[in-house]
């Protein structure tokens, strides 16, 4: 059985200065909000860091409030029997022609088991089909 | 032995007799602009007349020109002869909204040269000199304005323009560059070059740079000679006027003498636009009485500054001005080049992503200048390939409009700050004046 969520995932816009992913960290903690998960790349000058947040509306509020720019946007969390299933995603999307913008995996919280997370330059393509072919999709958070 | 003056019986004119040639002048500039289709109604309207003006002092009953009106007359409309006696042009930057553009005839272009190569004469530039560019030739009227003057001078030129140290300093070392024409910044970027290429700036030929362009204080200046191991002296122009060659420091270094039998020279309180007290702080206001293509009667420069009062152990009689002190508008001028915030927020307006706050920061990084400009995402899009194409692109498109390229930032939505009344939009932390 396919398990797919959806998941809202809270991208933060970072400038490559000291302590600026520590500062968001922070603000989160302080705030009483947790972190599932988060990604973070090398990019010049600036980046956008990817979270999983217990409260993503508070979580933007609080950062907002201090002058990081974030956005919440819709990724996909694949459930994974097997890590080697993501070799069997991964051909999938390619099959079916789908572009990844991003990847990553994560416990997202949940103890043993493993999820992937993607967002895909047509996500909601992707939901459209999932759902079509009787996949269950769950909202995540 | 060499004489001390390009032309002696001007430079050392006595005022009364400087005084009736600048009525003579400005007799005949009347009459050339009264073919203008901008002066030529306002002279009638007003009862200017080349008989009518008796002394100096008639200049008041001219009115001010002002950028506004070259932008509202571009490009041929400040015209004071018919074109085909223009030969060349010189235009401001800027691809959005309407430039500036002052036409030269021959005989401007020659009169140009002249007064430039007297300022290089009087800093003890000669025949014998190698001088090499550093500004970009082109629009800018620092490469021509420079090039057409150490001919007229004698000297070997080298016409290196903008960019590439490296090159610079292996032509300093070819030639045997004994002078230099560069904005205060690029004469320290250029020495800590030249000291990174095992090669120190005062073991070089050059005896002499000349400086201008951007505001520089005594402090910098000094440094300047120091690491040179050379003489800088304080060059000032304006493209309205013809581009540099309109004052120059002599061997005093303190301050600028201005050309008087090319220009009458006004100091203004830029608030009620009358005259203040000699030595007193104000708006420079210049009348041409030497062009003939573009004449142009109590320009508005914008530059605050004061005159020095009293002789100069020189012998010249041409007034001298102070170091400027700033702006009455909002033009900033960085890495020597002239910008105004509206440039900056006609760009901005064509990108719906943005909103329409904006903040430009001014720093000094080193010994350059670099603008970082803060810009308002609407919304933050999850998508790093979007934003780095869209930082590329309004990077691109301004550095198109005003020459140089900026840092930009991206903030969010609100977080620049907002004033009471009209919006700050430079906040200038160099450290220049």
């Amino acid at each position: 059985m396919f398990s797919i969520k959806r998941i809202k995932q809270l991208s933060v816009f970072l400038e490559n200065k000291e302590g600026a992913t520590a500062q968001v960290f922070n603000i989160l903690k302080d705030a009483g909000i947790s972190v599932s998960g988060a990604s973070l790349s090398d990019t010049a000058d600036y980046a956008l860091m990817r979270m999983l947040v217990s409260d993503s509306q508070k979580a933007q509020q609080v950062l907002l409030a201090n002058g990081i720019n974030c956005v919440e946007s819709v990724v996909i969390g694949y459930k994974l029997d097997s890590l080697e299933e993501v070799t069997v995603v991964l051909n999938e999307l390619a099959r079916k022609k789908f572009s990844i913008n991003y990847m990553y995996i994560t416990s997202l919280g949940s103890g043993n088991a493993h999820y992937m997370v993607f967002r895909l330059s047509e996500t909601d393509k992707f939901f459209e089909q999932a759902a079509r072919a009787e996949f269950v999709v769950e909202d995540f958070n | 032995m060499t004489k001390e003056f390009w032309q002696e019986e001007i430079e050392t004119m006595p005022r009364k007799q400087l005084e009736a040639l600048q009525v003579e002048r400005l007799k005949k500039t009347v009459e050339i602009a009264m073919n203008s289709p901008f002066y030529g109604p306002i002279f009638k309207e007003r009862g200017i007349t080349p008989e009518s003006i008796k002394s100096v002092e008639d200049i008041r009953r001219f009115p001010f020109t002002t950028k506004q009106d070259l932008r509202d007359n571009y490009p041929f409309g400040l015209a004071s002869v018919p074109l085909d006696k223009v030969v060349r042009l010189h235009s401001s930057s800027g691809t959005t909204g309407k430039p500036t553009v002052i036409l030269h005839t021959q005989k401007d272009i020659e009169q140009w040269a002249d007064a430039m190569a007297r300022s290089m004469y009087c800093i003890g530039l000669r025949n014998t000199d190698v001088i090499q560019n550093t500004s970009g030739y082109g629009m800018f009227t620092g490469g021509l304005g420079i090039q057409y003057a150490a001919e007229r001078l004698g000297a070997l030129t080298v016409p290196a323009g903008a960019g590439n140290s490296l090159r610079h300093l292996k032509f300093i070392q070819d030639f045997g560059t004994t002078a230099l024409h560069c904005i205060p910044s690029y004469a320290t970027r250029l020495a800590a070059v030249l000291n990174e290429n095992g090669v120190d700036p005062r073991e070089t030929k050059i005896h002499t740079l000349i400086i201008g362009a951007e505001p520089h204080s005594e402090a910098q200046r000094k440094r300047i000679e120091e690491i040179w191991g050379a003489k800088a002296y304080n060059n000032f122009g304006m493209s309205e006027m013809c581009g540099p060659g309109v004052a120059i420091e002599c061997k005093e270094q303190n301050g600028m003498h201005i050309w008087e039998d090319n220009y009458i020279v006004e100091i203004v309180d830029p608030q009620t636009l009358e005259p203040v007290k000699e030595g007193e702080l104000g708006e420079l206001v210049l009348t041409t009485l030497n062009r003939e293509a573009m004449p142009l009667f109590r320009y508005r420069t914008r530059d605050l500054t004061r005159i020095i009062p009293g002789d100069c152990p020189c012998g010249r009689s041409h007034k001298r001005l102070a170091r400027f002190q700033g702006r009455s508008d909002d033009m900033m001028i960085v890495k020597g080049v002239n910008i105004y915030p509206i440039q900056i927020e006609k760009v901005i307006m064509e990108y719906p992503e943005l909103t329409s706050d904006y903040l430009i920061t001014l720093d000094t990084i080193g010994d350059n200048d670099e603008m970082t400009l803060e810009v308002e995402l609407v919304q933050l899009v999850d998508d790093y390939a979007y934003l780095q194409n869209l930082n590329k692109e309004l990077s691109r498109r301004i550095k198109d409009e005003i020459l140089i390229t900026p840092r930009i930032k991206f903030v969010p939505k609100g977080s620049i700050p907002q004033s009471e009344g009209k919006a700050v939009r430079v906040k200038d932390n160099r450290q220049n004046h």
